[in-house]
């Protein structure tokens, strides 16, 4: 395997979440019906009392299912869909976790986006000469958003903070790369 | 970057989400279907009655049992053990060492090593730790060697403070990792992973010096 090759697919291993978590719990709720019903029919097959439903009582009590409450049955019901759901959304959802990356010869790189987000509030503060508590950058898969509050009384030049964000982002070379969009509030702050 | 088999993980959560949501389906229309709920009771006591008869037909000797109850358990067992393999597989990859280098026996000149060398990942720990806590944005550092493919990865995870640069870091870093290859003498490919943690949010000290 090249370098490079391996470096992707560290890149690929650290930006995307394993499911390891998400598939753990099913799979442990999994084991645990499996070691009851195992241990049921062991139980059944050696003539000692059941547990909580003897392997014989199993499909009379599914096909009794119709006479329960249908409340019951539809919050039931309703329960195991939200959770398909979930799972479905697991397995199928791209599970980003947030990151950027840049690849050199020595290194890959793999920057949590809150880096980011730090790094260009902060960047954004010294441009515009205000507190770093009154910028506030939200990151999403492409674009930065800058939300600014200014001081009252002093206007804010987004050119300016626009320019030296870019400056700070062509810097990093980080992939996938940022645009910026600059909000600078109408409603002014007290300096602190 | 742990070896965790990811495309099963996946594959795994849509047959279980696929199971369950046919599952909530069924009960939702058991219950909101008054047509299904006759249709239901009225054919359950004969899939019943056939499963009897199915579990009847294949009797285990003398024992009254039958022989599906001994599959059933062969099942469960198997199943569980598929279950534990998978848990199992979850982490892993990790090595302890980052190089490797046999013997070599052509290399007779004085000086040269006559054994093997093998260097543990705590070498590349400690120097390269040591390295970055003198950047000032490095909050905390650690250095843990991965094997795929039989190349060995360094992986050097850093901790950072809110106001730092991660393109200076990333510099910073990758800089290290050259000196550590012109010091041990091989090309080890490595992963800097930049993150910032609950402590760098605590220790942030910005925008005071003017």
């Amino acid at each position: 395997m090249t370098t490079h090759r391996l470096y992707t697919r560290a890149v690929r291993r650290e930006s995307h979440s394993p499911r390891t978590l998400a598939v753990a719990i099913p799979v442990i709720v999994l084991l645990l019906v499996l070691l009851w019903a195992g241990a049921e029919i062991v139980l059944e097959l050696l003539r000692q009392p059941a547990l909580l439903a003897a392997p014989t009582d199993w499909t009379s009590g599914l096909a009794g299912i119709s006479e329960l409450d249908p409340v019951w049955l539809g919050v039931a019901g309703a329960v195991a869909v939200i959770l398909a759901l979930v799972l479905l959304g697991l397995g199928l959802g791209a599970g980003r976790t947030g990151k950027r990356h840049r690849i050199d010869e020595a290194a890959a790189v793999i920057v949590d986006d809150r880096v980011v987000a730090g790094s260009l509030a902060l960047s954004a503060s010294r441009a515009a000469d205000i507190d770093r508590g009154q910028v506030r950058v939200t990151i999403g898969r492409s674009t930065a958003d800058v939300e600014i509050t200014p001081t009252s009384g002093v206007p804010v030049d987004a050119e300016l903070i626009r320019s030296a964000l870019m400056a700070e982002l062509e810097r990093f070379r980080f992939e996938p790369a940022l645009r910026v969009a600059i909000r600078v509030n109408t409603k002014g702050t007290v300096s602190p | 970057m742990n070896h965790a088999p990811r495309g099963l993980n996946r594959v795994l959560l849509v047959i279980f989400g696929l199971v369950l949501l046919a599952a909530g389906a069924a009960a939702l229309a058991l219950a909101f279907v008054p047509d299904l709920r006759t249709l239901w009771s009225d054919n359950a006591g004969g899939v019943v009655d056939g499963v009897d008869e199915a579990l009847k037909a294949a009797p285990l000797g003398e024992t009254g049992h039958s022989v599906w109850l001994l599959a059933a358990v062969a099942a469960c067992v198997l199943l569980i053990i598929l279950g534990l393999v998978l848990l199992s597989r979850q982490g892993g990859g990790r090595t302890k060492q980052v190089l490797r280098q046999k013997p070599n026996p052509s290399r007779t000149a004085a000086g040269a090593p006559a054994g093997g060398i093998v260097l543990d990942v705590s070498a590349a720990n400690d120097a390269l730790t040591e390295a970055l806590q003198a950047h000032p944005a490095v909050l905390a550092s650690s250095v843990t060697a991965h094997e795929h493919a039989r190349t060995v990865t360094l992986r050097i995870a850093t901790t950072v403070r809110t106001d730092a640069s991660p393109g200076q870091v990333a510099d910073t870093a990758t800089n290290l990792v050259r000196s550590w290859n012109a010091a041990v003498g091989a090309e080890t490919p490595a992963v800097i992973v930049i993150n910032s943690g609950l402590r760098s949010a605590l220790s942030s000290n910005t925008g005071r010096v003017r």
